[in-house]
């Protein structure tokens, strides 16, 4: 009897191409667009760092010291260019966030206060650069001179290069900071591909609403369901029959998102997701953020009057779980009171779960959690779309 | 045998339905059900489809209670919708397949009886093409279809030839009636009541929640005959006017120049037949004999439009 409801739910859903473009395209297309584009902007092992030019007007005169400091800006990449016009061009292009011009006179201002500002160093920023990178690349170029300046302290001491760099780190403050980020982003922020593939993927295992509310629907429309009132099969059965097809569905998107990451991403320049130790921990995971979603997705297509209240209800409370749940922007850049809001979406449980295994390498102390509020989640609203079945399936008054 | 005996229903804040509705439709009957719309005929297939509950009597199928033993009947009786109630993206074999699931005391048999259903409906040529392709007929033959997989002995149709061509009613009727003489009891609704008069043996007229006649189709049409007296077109109305009164009084009416009605004593006639003669009024037809359902049905239920 199961079987056979089970077997019609897959029969419906491998005819609706327009569902199966919703659940398995749309997923891979975002996950690819937003690993891509955001793969500069997030943390991550391979991130690439902005790139600035520098050109110099004679190389000749600048100390090679000096010129080292310069090519290796802190947290910048310093791309050489030889004429200045062609700099300004690619700047004024894009293809720089900002270039450092070294004029002829630039060496002569490192020892003298009063120099004319024809010599001094220039940094032009590109006209899109926001105000925090403007900071960054001034932060860097102001750390390059300071090391230079304080190097010429010791130009005559007769000391090692090992313990000139100690003393040039030392006056510069460096060896008397130490960082470490406190509370609950304990640990690195998410890249753009390990943030994008579980955003996705549980964003579109949501979408079956859409599928199965359709389906429901359409039964009642039709007067299937009229007729399935009249046959000796109770309402938790059918209810049942939907809900096993769509798990199998969310495991096979869950796969599918999965295996992007790891090897479609990187073929275009992305990085791979790396799944860690803990990655059998997916499994349950994947398992609780189906059965919210379907449980989800039962309870309004059990709820709704019509296909339109249905896909339009089902389609707005997706995007306001996504929005507010950190899928399309991501928790960490999120305030204070945002990240509040944020932890009470499902998703948000489901995308925190994916986190614990993928970037912290957690097990079951840092995942269960997660899976069991979901699990939670799903008893309440399969309890609530089961009494409202009933109600339209069984005999009643 | 379907008995329904005082039944109690009432939808919520609205007046009552049913109060103490009772009907019986004989083992083995060919049992149609008129009323017009907002009658409470669905509201009673309903009941005996064990959809809705009484708040007051009982629904027995074959002796069986809903309360207590309602998977026994729901595994002897059909219910065949007026909509298509199957799945339109599936072919006609997938539907049957998936509908046949729904029985389990079928599990050994479900090819077979998948097999038959399309053989008595006549769609075993069209079994794998998909429903929505299916033209009018051939969707109301697959609906009949799913309602016959678990071989019932009690077939309930709402309005089947809704729709379609006359070569696909033809088909319907006759199967039915086949059904029907194999032992199977039907319960068959329709707006069309030439159809119940060809198919019938007994009905049951309903409005505003009550039975208002039941019985044999040919007691209901023979208890109150019909006399039709057609004069001759010819006549002046000077010349009929004077006949009013007397109409009256034996129980007919003139409609231009058509006397009829149910005369309350047909020996009276000659002496009507008499009185049209002296006023000179010729008589250009006459029949007596069996009413016919619709009639009957207006006389019970009226003519007004109902919403």
């Amino acid at each position: 009897m199961l079987l056979s409801v089970v077997q019609k739910e897959i029969r419906l859903v491998l005819k609706d191409p327009q569902a199966l473009l919703v659940l398995f395209l749309l997923p891979v297309v975002f996950i690819l667009i937003m690993s891509l584009a955001l793969q500069d902007r997030m943390g991550g092992e391979h991130q690439e760092q902005p790139e600035v030019g520098l050109w110099i007007e004679d190389p000749a005169a600048l100390e090679p010291e000096l010129r080292k400091s310069f090519m290796a800006l802190r947290g910048l990449r310093v791309i050489p260019v030889s004429q200045q016009d062609q700099l300004l061009r690619q700047l004024e292009d894009g293809d720089y966030l900002a270039a450092i011009l070294l004029p002829k006179g630039f060496p002569a201002t490192l020892s003298s206060p009063t120099s004319a500002d024809t010599d001094k160093l220039q940094i032009r920023y590109a006209a899109s650069l926001p105000m925090s990178l403007r900071r960054s690349v001034l932060g860097s170029v102001r750390e390059a001179l300071g090391a230079a300046q304080v190097r010429r302290l010791f130009t005559y001491d007769d000391i090692s290069e090992a313990e000139l760099q100690q003393r040039v780190d030392h006056l510069l403050g460096r060896t008397l900071v130490v960082t470490r980020t406190q509370g609950a982003n304990e640990a690195a922020p998410p890249s753009s591909v390990q943030q994008s593939v579980p955003a996705w993927l549980i964003f579109s295992m949501y979408f079956v609403v859409l599928p199965i509310a359709t389906t429901l629907l359409t039964e009642r429309q039709q007067g299937t369901l009229q007729r399935l009132r009249t046959l000796p099969v109770s309402g938790a059965v059918l209810l049942a029959g939907k809900l096993i097809p769509y798990l199998v569905i969310n495991l096979i998107q869950a796969a599918l998102m999965i295996l992007v990451g790891i090897y479609l991403v990187p073929l275009l320049t992305g990085e791979a997701l790396q799944l860690g130790d803990n990655a059998w921990w997916l499994l349950p995971l994947i398992l609780a953020v189906s059965l919210s979603a379907i449980s989800f997705a039962l309870l309004i297509a059990t709820w709704a009057r019509t296909s339109e209240q249905a896909t339009t209800l089902g389609g707005v409370s997706n995007l306001i779980l996504a929005a507010i749940g950190g899928i399309m922007v991501p928790t960490f850049v999120m305030p204070g009171l945002m990240q509040q809001i944020a932890a009470l979406s499902p998703m948000n449980w489901a995308l925190e779960g994916f986190f614990a295994i993928l970037l912290r390498h957690g097990g079951g102390s840092q995942v269960a959690p997660e899976i069991l509020k979901l699990l939670a989640l799903s008893g309440i609203l399969f309890s609530l779309a089961l009494h409202f079945y009933r109600d339209l399936t069984d005999g009643k008054t | 045998m379907i008995r329904l005996q005082q039944i109690e229903y009432h939808y919520p804040q609205h007046p009552p339905l049913f109060s103490g509705l009772d009907l019986e439709i004989p083992q083995g009957s060919l049992f149609g059900l008129l009323g017009p719309n907002g009658a409470g005929k669905t509201t009673l297939i309903s009941l005996m489809t064990g959809q809705r509950t009484p708040q007051g009597g009982e629904v027995r199928i074959d002796g069986l209670d809903y309360r207590t033993q309602r998977a026994a009947i729901l595994n002897r009786l059909a219910h065949i919708p007026q909509d298509y109630a199957f799945y339109p993206q599936l072919s006609a074999l997938e539907n049957l397949q998936f509908f046949a699931g729904l029985y389990p005391e079928m599990k050994r048999q479900r090819a077979a009886q998948i097999a038959r259903a399309l053989e008595t409906t006549g769609l075993t040529e069209q079994a794998g093409r998909p429903a929505k392709h299916f033209s009018g007929g051939l969707k109301r033959r697959l609906n009949l279809a799913i309602g016959l997989l678990n071989q019932p002995r009690l077939i309930i149709l709402d309005e089947p030839t809704v729709g379609i061509d006359p070569q696909s009613r033809h088909f319907i009727l006759a199967s039915i009636r086949a059904l029907n003489e194999g032992g199977c009891t039907i319960v068959y609704t329709s707006h069309y009541m030439e159809e119940i008069e060809q198919i019938c043996s007994r009905v049951a007229i309903i409005d505003h929640g009550r039975i208002l006649e039941q019985g044999p189709l040919d007691q209901i049409l023979g208890k109150h005959p019909l006399l039709r007296i057609d004069l001759d077109p010819q006549t002046p109305e000077v010349q009929l006017q004077p006949l009013l009164e007397s109409l009256a009084a034996q129980g007919l009416e003139r409609s231009g120049h058509v006397i009829s009605g149910h005369p309350g004593n047909i020996d009276a006639l000659p002496v009507l037949l008499q009185r049209l003669r002296e006023r000179d009024i010729r008589v250009s037809g006459l029949s007596y004999g069996k009413q016919t359902l619709e009639k009957r049905f207006f006389e019970l239920t009226q003519t007004h439009l109902r919403d």
